[in-house]
């Protein structure tokens, strides 16, 4: 019983204290941290949940936020975070001079967030040893020939694979993207939780040819798998990763330093260099060398409205959810 | 003595039971009930919290018949938790009686396979299962049989692999049961000219009926709740079911607490009502069958012994052999994609995880601590609990009851969700109690994940007592604590030692409840393992699953063995002549 009490004591005792800055990331969370106290001096404590988790988390805390900065792939979530009122309007950081043109084009009107670096959701990705005609667009995904090969992750649980099917309905008109995905579906789409269990499956040749997100395609392209990356004509669906301040925060300058951090040329090349295939994003400011293995330089990106994405979420996500089912 | 039993107010029970039966209902009230009620007071008052007390209408109940998925997951939740807690009790009744026939070794194996699997998170079990049958995987490269996809990744291959998960619920109660028998009700079939099967489903059988329906109804609860081992098929084989929808309604945006409160109520009602049959089909008939002449069980080595030790192993080759067996290759293999060939092999994976400063060495102190504290509060409360629901007549038993149960099949990341409701809210934090982001809120997670399985384990047990034990030890002037240490403890210790060591176990690799509620900055096992597995360091994640597996069983078996060494005199004695005292002082009292 004592050594009971004892653990209770030691237990208590080991109190978490959020004294420092709270961030809140589903990407970069092993070298964010040292590297931001080295730069800046601000104390942060890194908090890396599942994109999912980590907009579970915010919202059971919306009247106690234990967060001061997120940083999150998917501005049509922050936007909606904004909407909310959780997010601090208006933070216009010294470093946003070296915003790209990209970049500027990402910065909302209220100036919730900072656009932090900007990926493709879905690139069409297939193995070169089991497809013999390679797809080149996702109207060719409703072909026989692949029926029961095709894999994608989960707009309802990977936070990148909503801005692919958002984009799509944008681009298309929602009628016309549901005639292309119920063909797709129709041909036994194989639904999988994240891009992780995707990749895996195409590596496996459990798929031939997945709609995968860029930094899972190019790094299993670089780790040698049999695999080939087509980059849509007319550009990839795409999603941006955006840094904001929470509303509410007590740690104001430490949170803004923290944003302003975020878009130096600096810690943009310090991240594209060492964050393994989270490293493979363009980055919305100039000056940054992306890694080599990467997509071309010409790459287009597109990336449907903030708003619109924010406002179609739940009808596109559930209905593709109704749909995916058996 | 029934009339004892019915008025045990006539013997001074009232006043100490009514006292444990209030601080009971607020442990698990605080615990359990109020993080559950604000979870599921969203679906029909979405502004609670912001202390808007409107009701938005029960229009949200209606969506399961809209919602083509709704829909899907609740048949496919149906199917999987009743096919699973039939065949699964069927499983572990049988090997409840095989442990009893084969040799001591393999008897022991089974105990050890049982709790391998009742600590081993579902979504390790299901993701050796997928490295086994997937196309790519060891039965259809090595073994060539490519049949074992189709047959795994169905709806009765899914029966069957969660009948292998979680057969130790139904295989516990029963052997714990089986730990008392009065062989006189055999041998009286048997004189009666009854055969070995007839007395097994004629008298044997009846009489374990309340722990096999334990088994069964845990089974049941288990399967319906289970979010890890559905999920991680999942990503080869959609089968959405309830509590994989809960979790997707709340964790996307928008995120919807309202319509996983909704989700959840639908939960709790198949609950309530598979408990309700339970408590009923209880009721239908007595089971206090032991009496002075009870006997404590032991293995009968038969001259067949071998054929069920055979089966024994055989069963440990399929259950656990194929998933664990998958794992250790992947933990010893450097590329899962350059098949297993000796120039493959490497040891770099268990070095990783383990060298100095890894996450794991912390995560896995963290999560043993917390485990440790959480089943030791959680097999006080559990004892106590079982305890007033099997003997007392406190008029809030059936809410406990209730509580317990339904807890055990709600999806831990719904607990984890009403738990930050709660400990964060603005109200507790005046009070200087706001625990959110505090690990003491781990240990009371565990407790609240801990409590009913340990309850669920000791009422099986407990069931056997007649009441009339307690109550003659009342007439001779023995107090509740007397009573509850002398005579309930010693004659249900081998449960009380199982619900102990299920609720470590299971409060060790609680992946729903610690992603949601661990603190920044403190490392806990099943997340960091999540983690890797997430960033697909399955190497990594297998082998920091292995080591954390074995030292956990180490910890397990060790204390098993201790226990039952320190207390060897006590059950060979103490509780051999406990009946027999007690059927005494029943006498006596008549």
């Amino acid at each position: 019983m004592k050594s009971v009490t004892g653990l209770f004591v030691a237990l208590l005792s080991n109190v978490a204290v959020a004294s420092p800055l709270v961030l809140y990331t589903n990407d970069f969370e092993d070298i964010i941290g040292d590297r931001f106290t080295a730069d800046t001096g601000y104390e942060i404590e890194v908090v890396q949940m599942s994109g999912g988790n980590l907009l579970a988390r915010i919202a059971a805390e919306s009247n106690n936020p234990n967060w001061d900065v997120v940083l999150f792939d998917g501005v049509g979530s922050l936007h909606s975070l904004d909407q909310q009122g959780m997010l601090k309007r208006g933070v216009s950081p010294d470093n946003e001079q070296y915003l790209t043109e990209q970049g500027r084009s990402l910065v909302p009107e209220s100036r919730a967030w900072m656009p932090a670096g900007t990926t493709a959701s879905c690139v069409l990705t297939y193995r070169t040893d089991m497809v013999s005609d390679q797809p080149t667009g996702f109207n060719d995904l409703a072909d026989s020939q692949y029926r029961g090969m095709v894999g994608q992750a989960d707009p309802a649980v990977a936070a990148p694979a909503y801005p692919c099917v958002a984009w799509l309905h944008y681009d298309m008109g929602m009628e016309q993207a549901r005639e292309l995905y119920t063909g797709i579906l129709e041909n036994d789409l194989r639904v999988f939780r994240t891009n992780g269990p995707t990749g895996r499956a195409l590596s496996s040749g459990e798929i031939a040819v997945a709609m995968l997100s860029s930094p899972n395609a190019y790094a299993m392209q670089e780790a040698g798998e049999p695999i080939n990356v087509v980059w849509p004509e007319g550009g990839a669906p795409a999603s941006s990763r955006g840094v904001a301040v929470q509303a509410n925060t007590e740690q104001t300058e430490a949170a803004e330093a923290f944003v302003n951090w975020i878009l130096s040329p600096e810690t943009q090349q310090f991240l594209t260099d060492n964050g393994g295939k989270d490293g493979l994003f363009l980055s919305p400011v100039e000056g940054v060398t992306p890694l080599t293995y990467g997509p071309p330089k010409d790459a287009v990106y597109n990336v449907a409205p903030a708003d619109w994405a924010d406002e179609h979420e739940a009808e596109i996500k559930n209905w593709f959810a109704d749909q995916a089912v058996n | 003595m029934p009339s004892a039993l019915s008025k045990p107010h006539r013997i001074g029970l009232v006043k100490p039971d009514t006292a444990v039966g209030i601080g009971i209902s607020l442990i698990l009230l605080v615990l359990v009930a109020i993080p559950m009620a604000l979870v599921v007071v969203q679906a029909f008052m979405p502004g609670i919290l912001q202390g808007d007390l409107s009701f938005a209408g029960l229009g949200n109940l209606s969506e399961l018949f809209h919602r083509r998925l709704w829909r899907v997951s609740l048949m496919n939740s149906l199917y999987l938790a009743g096919y699973t807690a039939l065949f699964g009790t069927l499983i572990g009744g049988a090997l409840a009686l095989v442990r009893q026939k084969c040799s001591s070794v393999g008897g022991t194996a089974l105990d050890l396979c049982a709790w391998t699997m009742l600590i081993m998170p579902s979504f390790i079990i299901a993701q050796g299962w997928i490295l086994f049958s997937v196309r790519s995987g060891i039965a259809a490269q090595w073994l060539g049989a490519t049949w074992v996809y189709d047959a795994v990744f169905s709806p009765p291959g899914l029966v069957a692999i969660m009948c292998l998960k979680n057969y130790p619920f139904a295989y516990l109660a029963i052997t714990a049961a089986m730990q008392w028998h009065v062989k006189e009700y055999q041998h009286a079939a048997r004189l009666c000219g009854a055969g070995p099967l007839r007395t097994l489903i004629t008298v044997r059988a009846p009489l374990l009926l309340p722990a096999i329906l334990s088994g069964m109804v845990l089974v049941f609860i288990d399967t319906l709740g289970d979010f890890g081992l559905p999920a991680a098929l999942a990503t080869t084989y959609r089968f959405p079911t309830l509590p994989y929808t809960i979790f997707t309604a709340i964790n996307q945006s928008p995120i919807r607490f309202d319509l996983a409160g909704v989700l959840s109520v639908y939960l709790m009602f198949i609950l309530v009502a598979a408990v309700a049959l339970y408590l009923w089909l209880l009721r239908c008939s007595r089971f206090d069958f032991l009496t002075a002449k009870a006997e404590s069980g032991h293995q009968l080595v038969s001259k067949n012994g071998w054929i069920f030790t055979a089966v024994a192993f055989g069963f440990i080759g399929i259950a656990l052999g194929i998933p664990l067996g998958s794992s250790l290759l992947v933990s010893l293999t450097e590329n899962i994609g350059a098949g297993f060939v000796v120039s493959n092999l490497t040891l770099g994976n268990y070095a990783a995880v383990l060298q100095s400063g890894s996450a794991l060495k912390e995560a896995l102190a963290n999560s043993l601590q917390i485990a440790l504290i959480a089943a030791t509060a959680s097999l006080i409360v559990a004892f106590l609990a079982a305890y007033l629901i099997t003997f007392s007549q406190f008029y809030l038993n059936g809410l406990i009851n209730v509580i317990s149960t339904v807890t055990l099949a709600v999806p831990g990341v719904i607990l984890g969700v009403g738990f930050i409701f709660l400990w964060n809210h603005p109200w507790l934090g005046a009070l200087g109690l706001n625990l959110y982001g505090h690990p003491f809120l781990l240990v009371l997670a565990g407790m609240a994940g801990a409590i009913p399985i340990a309850i669920r384990v000791l009422l099986g047990a407990m069931g056997q007592i007649p009441h009339s034990f307690m109550a003659a030890a009342a007439l001779q002037g023995a107090g509740l604590w007397r009573r509850l240490l002398t005579i309930l403890l010693p004659l249900t210790l081998a449960a009380f030692l199982s619900a102990g060591l299920a609720s470590f176990g299971s409060s060790v690799f609680d992946l729903a409840v610690t992603s949601i509620l661990h603190p920044p900055g403190y490392a806990v096992l099943p997340v960091v393992i999540d983690r890797m597995f997430q960033q697909g360091l399955y190497g990594e994640s297998t082998a920091s699953t292995l080591i954390a597996a074995t030292l956990t069983l180490c910890l397990i078996q060790t204390t098993q063995v201790s226990v039952r060494r320190l207390f060897k005199h006590l059950l060979q004695t103490h509780q051999a002549d406990a009946p027999k005292k007690l059927a005494s002082a029943e006498v006596h009292h008549a």
